[in-house]
């Protein structure tokens, strides 16, 4: 097991600095530059060139990579060229707090409404309330993150002014996004569960026990939900990984200061450091999720062991 | 070696049997395949769920196909006087901010829709199937580095990849394919190379190589019908996150160009709009939502059918 | 055992829940008393608080910088008033200001104002390693220019008389000069807090001082930046508690928020289709504020670009736009048709000048004059990534091309690659949108039409009569002369048409009833400094 979780550690290397490498090279590509972003119509020729040797932007990319991954292992991701002189460490490590108050609040939604969901539907099969438990959880899934924000914003905040419309600063400000984002993910969870919670009902080991006289509940409960749970388990873990990672659409409406609007403002403005050091925050989130997925799944389950 | 017309009776083969004929093992896969098919039409005839998925899609499909047809007016044209028009029998979902039958719009925009769900998921099944195959297959080198590159995209956060792609290529119909698919593949990748590695051992393989076929073939030919059943689910549920992410990256401005009437692009154009004229920005949510939905039916149907682990 | 485990989840949920609602609390509720926050709303964060270092940002410089004159809106016009300078002479020969400072004003750090904190901020500018983007404004200074490239270490004409007393050398008599200074980037700072603060000026509220009338107080990124009223203000404090500028990305929001409380203003500006459910509410219609703002919407083609080079082709697009139906629709009717780029409310506007007409006939024979066939034509106009009034207008105009036979694709980039493309001159044709930032013609006509103006606008402009016109009208002490000179200069420009000129928009915004004395700046500007504001 050891062997194993330093393996994927070992790996996980060269995987954080192909994204890191990938990034420079795609805004390498993307025309534009930073400087311009900042001085827009009173763009200076003068003021850019100097800009652009203070930044170390004439020099190779090598040159440039190498400097980056040299401060990157020192902890120093650099300053963000749009905000001037913040760091931009500073910025993803005041950010993520909000995000992960959002995260873990979505996914209280989700799981609650996700595994119920679906074990009556697997319970219940082929039933109407299979059919509309199945349906309202896919709706969550089905229709854009930004219009069912939109929507609710419209609805419970203005309309009905039940909840504050947009803002972070106290627990009815996370009601709604956590609700919209939660139940997106609801949808897969529910759809795992059910599908799981089938197989193992159908299993031999399930027939023994009902012709030994267990219950019905007795029987589900015990020996088909155990099972069940571990590949919806993993799906959860790297559930976690992903919404860490920033809910894009959900933070911009209802302005949530987190991870999520920090990127995309990144890479609206070019700004290299930023864009580079939250990337590389979210992806080591979510390998670190899909190893606590694996592992979880290995060691819940015995029969089953990584080659 | 006799040739028998009807369908030849595996059931009593075990994997500890002795090595089958390599002829024998090609009219398996086919017996295969065929009950595959009987497996997708008898659960969707049990399924409501799937029955009404499959009506829409094919509704929205008809709609698409014959959309010059069906839509009273041109869906670029303008009528700006007449602009936030009410539903009304002239226009039957009202107009747009520039005077745009909504109807029209959402018809056409559903070739758009179907077109971005389609494609781009296509296209990264076939990479997946490929790059898993290659990796399953060809063994420790290739397996090394396709499965690190599709952790490398894996790991990325998908819509941020998307945008990044979109703002290096700019923002064009093509554009959105490849950005799409590449955000696609790695799945698919991992699950075909998945199941290679368990078929690889298997005893028709070893048939198929003791004769001396070549190894592309054994891939193509031998595996890969093997792995289409978790192939077609992968695609199935690809569609309706494909024709999600369009809608997410016209909002954030780098999916279809305007005029174009996609349905995310009107969504995110028409929300200021929101109090004034909900419709405008309201009824091409719902298109989204009713195709989306209607392929996640289809694509539960299609697992619950085809899941091998589901029917063992 | 399950329910066991059933219940110490549970109990988890409910710690977790209650941990949000104690940690979430709002810090930021001031005790209840007499004055309270102004709540105003933005889109974005600004990407630094030091007014030298950006070209956009004036919010926050606006209320706690001070600058030497201030221009206030009096009944809708802009008027010039003393501010940290008391008065001024200025010799005969239009070049020398001698600048008579007040000695009551204390920076927020507590350190008095004097002349050295003047001579400091111009250096400060000029000094080519601060890399300073707004050198603009000082540099018809003398010595700034040689300053800015080095060839000096200081700058020579601006020259520190005795503590209250400063004295600004020009490089040529320029006219505007009084208004120029005026504007918000030529904010005082004060020597020691701005050295002091190191590069973490602008960005650490606590260590950004300045002498306005609000204090940085707080910044949060992507939420809030919260100001203090300056109790120590050399005019009479505001009566407000301080200002928090939400930041708010979507404008939906922003409205929403406003309807329910949470907001004292809103600026109607992208969100016109809602002036007119103001208008007819009982709560606000007599809370709203309209100005003309002191600028235009004009397309600028890119005149070294085929096939803008074509008089023929320019005129063409001139005519097939229906300026007043754009009004209308995307606008709600709340603009007026412009002629040119100097409109109603910046010194020296024209009123008898005229820029061609809607005539649709007349454009397909401009297009037949030049050559092309009906349909033949393909051009491109370039913008950014929005779904504002400027993409709902290059949609409508897309339309009136197609109309007369012309094909136009509208190239939608990020913002960066927008730039990129200004400043290689590559931008087919955009609309541009300038406010001025000091009430003088020159600031519209000098930024698009000049020779240095060239290097950085994607304009192409190659009119040499116009270049030497722009300069000469900046040493022309003569007022009545130089305003002459400028009106010559956009008439021609119009002739020939260099610009398209489009509609100059009413700025609409909405307050609050509980607000009292907010007049929308002269110049339509949404940024806006808050003192003298009032909340009940």
């Amino acid at each position: 097991m050891l062997t194993y979780i330093i393996k994927r550690f070992l790996i996980a290397i060269p995987i954080l600095i192909g994204i890191v490498l990938l990034i420079f090279v795609m805004l390498q590509i993307i025309p534009g530059d930073p400087i311009s972003v900042m001085m827009k119509e009173k763009a200076n020729p003068a003021v850019i060139a100097n800009l652009t040797e203070r930044m170390g932007l004439n020099d190779p990319w090598y040159i440039r990579f190498g400097r980056y991954i040299w401060d990157a292992l020192h902890g120093d991701f650099g300053i963000s060229y749009k905000m001037n002189n913040r760091e931009v460490t500073g910025m993803i490590m005041d950010a993520f707090p909000n995000t992960v108050k959002l995260t873990v609040a979505a996914l209280i939604v989700a799981w609650s409404i996700g595994i119920p969901v679906g074990i009556i539907s697997a319970v219940k099969r082929g039933s109407l309330l299979d059919s509309t438990l199945m349906t309202f959880s896919l709706m969550g899934v089905s229709m854009p993150a930004f219009w069912v924000a939109l929507l609710f914003q419209y609805i419970f905040g203005y309309t009905l002014r039940l909840l504050p419309i947009s803002g972070f600063s106290s627990f009815a400000h996370l009601i709604m996004p956590a609700f919209v984002l939660g139940w997106s993910s609801s949808g897969s969870i529910a759809r795992m569960t059910r599908t799981n919670l089938l197989e193992a009902m159908s299993n031999d080991y399930i027939r023994t026990a009902r012709a030994k006289g267990l219950r019905e509940s007795g029987v589900i409960r015990l020996h088909a939900l155990k099972n069940a749970m571990m590949p919806v388990v993993t799906m959860m873990a790297m559930q976690v990984a992903w919404m860490l990672s920033g809910a894009v659409m959900t933070e911009t409406i209802f302005g949530i200061p987190g991870l999520g609007r920090i990127t995309v403002d990144a890479i609206k403005n070019r700004d290299m450091p930023l864009l580079q050091g939250s990337t590389i925050f979210a992806a080591t989130l979510i390998i670190l999720g899909n190893l606590v997925a694996d592992i979880a799944y290995s060691y819940l389950d015995p029969r089953i062991r990584v080659n | 070696m006799t040739q028998e017309k009807k369908k030849p009776d595996y059931s009593g083969l075990k994997d500890t049997d002795p090595i089958i004929s390599y002829e024998q093992s090609e009219e398996a896969e086919l017996a295969e395949l065929n009950s595959v098919w009987d497996n997708i039409v008898n659960t969707f005839k049990k399924s409501p769920l799937a029955l009404i998925g499959t009506t829409i899609i094919l509704i929205i499909v008809l709609g698409a196909v014959f959309a010059p047809l069906i839509c009273p007016y041109d869906p670029y044209v303008q009528d700006l006087p007449n602009a936030l028009a009410k539903p009304s029998t002239e226009h039957l979902l009202g107009t747009d901010s520039f005077g745009r039958d909504l109807f029209t719009r959402i018809v056409y925009g559903a070739r758009i829709s179907l077109i971005i769900g389609l494609i781009p998921s296509m296209i990264a099944i076939v990479i997946g199937a490929v790059m898993g195959l290659m990796a399953g297959f060809l063994g420790k080198t290739a397996d090394f580095i396709i499965m690190r590159i599709a952790d490398i995209v894996l790991s990325f956060p998908s819509l941020l990849l998307a945008m990044v792609i979109m703002y290096t290529l700019g923002a064009s119909l093509l554009n959105l394919f490849i950005a799409l698919s590449v955000i696609n593949w790695g799945v698919t990748a991992r699950t075909v190379r998945a199941q290679t590695l368990q078929l690889r051992e298997k005893e028709f393989v070893e048939a198929a190589r003791s004769v001396g076929v070549k190894k592309s073939t054994i891939m193509f030919r031998h595996i890969l019908p093997n792995c289409i059943p978790s192939l077609i689910v992968i695609f199935t549920l690809d569609i309706p996150d494909a024709i999600m992410s369009e809608a997410s990256l016209s909002f954030l401005g780098v999916g279809a160009k305007p005029p174009a009437a996609s349905w995310g692009l009107m969504v995110s154009e028409n929300k200021d709009n929101l109090t004034r004229a909900p419709w405008v920005a309201i009824f091409p949510g719902i298109a989204i939502m009713l195709l989306v939905l209607a392929f996640n039916f289809v694509g539960d149907a299609m697992r619950d059918a085809l899941d091998p682990t589901l029917r063992q | 055992m399950k329910q066991r485990k059933r219940s110490i989840a549970l109990l988890l949920c409910v710690l977790m829940m209650f941990v949000f609602v104690v940690g979430c609390g709002d810090k930021t509720k001031k005790p209840s008393g007499e004055a309270k926050y102004l709540n105003v709303p933005t889109t974005y964060d600004p990407s630094t608080m030091d007014v030298q270092k950006t070209t956009s940002d004036y919010d926050i410089p606006m209320n706690i910088f001070d600058r030497l004159l201030d221009c206030l809106t009096v009944d809708g016009k802009p008027k010039l008033v003393p501010a940290l300078a008391k008065s001024w002479d200025i010799s005969d020969d239009g070049l020398v200001y001698t600048f008579h400072l007040r000695d009551d004003v204390k920076f927020h750090n507590g350190e008095m104002f004097e002349a050295d904190d003047v001579k400091f901020t111009i250096e400060r500018m000029m000094n080519p390693e601060n890399e300073c983007v707004n050198t603009w404004f000082y540099d018809m200074i003398k010595g700034a220019e040689d300053r800015w490239n080095g060839k000096a270490d200081e700058v020579v004409g601006v020259k520190v008389i005795d503590e209250h007393t400063v004295e600004i050398t020009l490089e040529y008599a320029f006219g505007g000069f009084l208004a120029n200074i005026s504007s918000t980037p030529c904010a005082i700072y004060n020597r020691e807090a701005t050295e002091a603060a190191g590069d973490q000026f602008g960005v650490d509220p606590k260590l950004t001082i300045g002498s306005g009338p609000f204090i940085a107080k707080e910044w949060v990124l992507n939420d809030k930046i919260v100001l203090d009223t300056n109790p120590d203000y050399w005019q009479a404090p505001s009566t407000l508690a301080g200002i928090v500028y939400k930041n708010i990305p979507d404008e939906e929001t922003q409205r929403m928020e406003f309807e329910a409380g949470n907001l004292d203003i809103f600026f109607a500006s992208n969100a016109i289709s809602q002036v007119k459910h103001f208008q007819e509410s009982d709560t606000w219609k007599d809370q709203i504020h309209a100005v003309r703002e002191a600028g235009s919407y004009f397309y600028l083609p890119n005149m070294s670009m085929e096939p803008y080079n074509d008089i023929n082709v320019r005129k063409a697009l001139a005519s097939a736009i229906d300026k007043q139906q754009l009004i209308d629709t995307i606008y709600e009717g709340f603009g007026w048709v412009s002629h040119g780029v100097v409109v109603e409310g910046i010194l020296g506007y024209n009123p008898d000048l005229r820029a061609m007409p809607y005539d649709p006939e007349a454009a397909k024979q401009y297009l037949a004059a030049a050559g092309y066939k009906p349909g033949e034509l393909k051009i491109q106009f370039m913008m950014d990534m929005g779904t504002g009034t400027e993409y709902k207008m290059n949609i409508a105009i897309q339309a009136m091309l197609k109309d007369v036979g012309i094909e136009m694709e509208l190239v939608q980039t990020d913002d960066a690659t927008y730039y990129h493309h200004r400043l290689n001159g590559t931008i087919p044709m955009e609309r541009n949108c300038w406010w001025v930032d000091y009430n003088d013609p020159d600031n519209v006509l000098y930024t698009y039409f000049s020779r240095r103006a060239q290097e950085s606008n994607s304009v192409g402009l190659k009119d040499e009569w116009v270049f030497n016109m722009l300069d000469d009208a900046r040493r022309e002490v003569n007022e009545e002369k130089r305003l002459k000179m400028y009106q010559e200069i956009e008439a021609h420009l119009v002739e020939n048409v260099c610009f398209i000129p489009v509609f100059q928009p009413q700025l609409t915004v909405i307050t609050q009833p509980n607000i009292t004395n907010y007049k929308p700046a002269w110049n339509g500007w949404t940024s806006t400094c808050y003192y003298g504001v009032g909340k009940n």
